[in-house]
């Protein structure tokens, strides 16, 4: 089973590209998504109140919304709420991969891929880039935020130009170029 | 060497020799009587001239229109003294001489209705005001012909020509109230079967911020001058609200019966205008966005159709316009 890493800055649109794979019958693993869900752990949330408080709490409940206000302006937060995070994903990950080696290939669709060091775990690394103006009105309308909000969260990500040279499989998602071409020729490549 | 008679009155207007001014100034003085004996001359002969009075149609039948163009000049040809035809001619005020169209003798033939008169009837007058004798005197035209038609009159609608310039974040939330929305017009049948409709003449309206009424006039097609508008002026009701723009993500569904369409995305976001009033009563069940799927269409991308929006905003952008789609087995 080949290991396939799908990544991509905020806004480029990893999910849609995601969904395409799941259409085409490939398991995908949505690490931010898991990575939520890990918030919900009473140990987890143990370590946030010890390390943030109860500021970031709503009726007993992680403040997604307040939590990413702290650690996106913050490094050393980050690292924080990174270093907790990570290996449960991790760990959750791999029972995932467990499940599907009868597969040709799964993905894992994670945002900081390169980032925390999670590539070398990858036989194949996807990027999907776009313009930053792109990006950025989608994330706008997605999350209802300001550009500069939007940019802020980029400036924890790496350059696209860095990843380039890092990645496998490049999908441009610009909205002139067509997304799933270039989905469906990745997916034949990959099936062998 | 020969002089002319310019170089010879400057050459003694510019000399310094007194006694050659002198012979100049009795030179010219001696011109100026030989003109006007001339002049008296030519006057006190027997000359010809033609004196214009203009001529005023009024009253018009009841019911009737004037359809042709009757002359509306009459002239004198007279003979009489150079005196007395520039006193006549220049000097002599011409009052305009007056022809009541309703006390015109009118004879049916088909459709219209003729009138010849006579100028006789109005040239009397003048003549004895001119103070000379009728065989000196010859008129034209001698008849003035008139061809009335009957009225007609129908109901038109009136469409508005404006050109509106609203102010920022203005609208209209209404369409334009026109009052009358529709006029009578009345004339000769066969013009009146040429109009379908009145425009108001075109008007600008700039920097719109608030509701307003205009009053304008109606615009007349060229050539149609014998029809009458009644009335004249309409108004026109610009009922205007304070717009804002808002965005909102719409799920893309799936209507197609005998296929599963996967969209990406599978969401449009829909940019529109909503008046302050209505911001908080936009929802994302009021609209439905879908896609136009075309069994064995070569195109790569579907366009995304909105097949229902709230009727109280105006749509501006739909983003993406066109989506990719796979085609799924059920």
């Amino acid at each position: 089973m080949i290991k396939v890493g799908l990544t991509g800055n905020i806004g480029t649109g990893k999910s849609t590209v995601a969904r395409i794979f799941e259409a085409l019958g490939v398991p995908v693993y949505h690490a931010d998504h898991e990575a939520k869900k890990m918030l919900e752990r009473e140990s987890v949330k143990k370590d946030l109140l010890n390390k943030f408080g109860l500021d970031i709490f709503d009726q007993g409940k992680v403040d997604r919304k307040k939590l990413a206000d702290l650690v996106f302006n913050d490094s050393e937060k980050l690292n924080f709420l990174n270093s907790i995070i990570h290996p449960l994903v991790k760990q959750d990950l791999e029972g995932f991969f467990n499940q599907m080696q009868h597969l040709p290939y799964v993905i894992q669709e994670a945002a900081i891929l390169f980032e925390s060091g999670f590539n070398k775990d990858f036989d194949n690394i996807i990027l999907v880039i776009s313009s930053d103006e792109t990006a950025n009105k989608r994330v706008m309308v997605r999350d209802g935020i300001r550009k500069m909000e939007v940019e802020q969260r980029r400036s924890n990500q790496w350059g696209q130009a860095k990843k380039i040279g890092l990645a496998d499989f490049i999908i441009e998602n610009n909205e002139e170029e067509l997304l799933i071409p270039q989905v469906l020729k990745i997916h034949q490549t990959l099936m062998g | 060497m020969k002089l002319s008679l310019s170089e010879w009155i400057k050459e003694n207007r510019d000399s310094g020799n007194i006694n050659n001014r002198q012979q100049l100034y009795i030179f010219l003085i001696c011109l100026l009587i030989s003109i006007f004996i001339w002049f008296l001359v030519v006057l006190s002969k027997e000359t010809y001239t033609t004196i214009d009075y203009p001529i005023v149609f009024k009253n018009n039948p009841e019911n009737l229109i004037l359809v042709n163009k009757p002359d509306s000049i009459l002239s004198f040809r007279v003979a009489s003294g150079g005196f007395e035809l520039i006193t006549l001619k220049y000097l002599t005020r011409k009052r305009p001489l007056l022809v009541e169209l309703n006390k015109l003798d009118l004879v049916k033939e088909g459709n219209n209705f003729n009138s010849v008169y006579s100028t006789s009837k109005i040239s009397k007058d003048i003549i004895s005001k001119l103070n000379i004798a009728q065989e000196y005197i010859s008129i034209s035209p001698a008849n003035i012909y008139f061809r009335f038609e009957s009225l007609y009159g129908k109901k038109v609608k009136v469409l508005p020509r404006l050109k509106l310039d609203f102010a920022r974040q203005f609208l209209l939330s209404d369409s334009l109230l026109v009052k009358p929305d529709s006029v009578m017009v009345v004339g000769p049948e066969k013009l009146l079967d040429q109009i379908k409709y009145i425009e108001t003449i075109e008007k600008e309206v700039i920097q719109i911020d608030k509701s307003q009424t205009i009053s304008t006039t109606l615009q007349l097609p060229e050539n149609l001058q014998n029809i009458k508008v009644l009335p004249e002026e309409v108004e026109i009701t610009l009922t205007v609200e304070k717009y804002t723009e808002s965005t909102i993500k719409i799920p893309i569904v799936n209507t197609a019966k005998d296929y599963k369409i996967k969209t990406y995305p599978d969401f449009v976001v829909v940019t529109y205008l909503v008046s302050l009033e209505n911001f908080n009563r936009v929802t994302e069940e009021m609209f439905t966005a879908s896609v136009d799927f075309v069994e064995n269409s070569s195109s790569n991308r579907l366009k995304v159709n909105l097949l229902h929006t709230p009727s109280f905003i105006k749509i501006t952008k739909i983003e993406p316009e066109e989506v990719e789609y796979l085609l799924l087995k059920q």
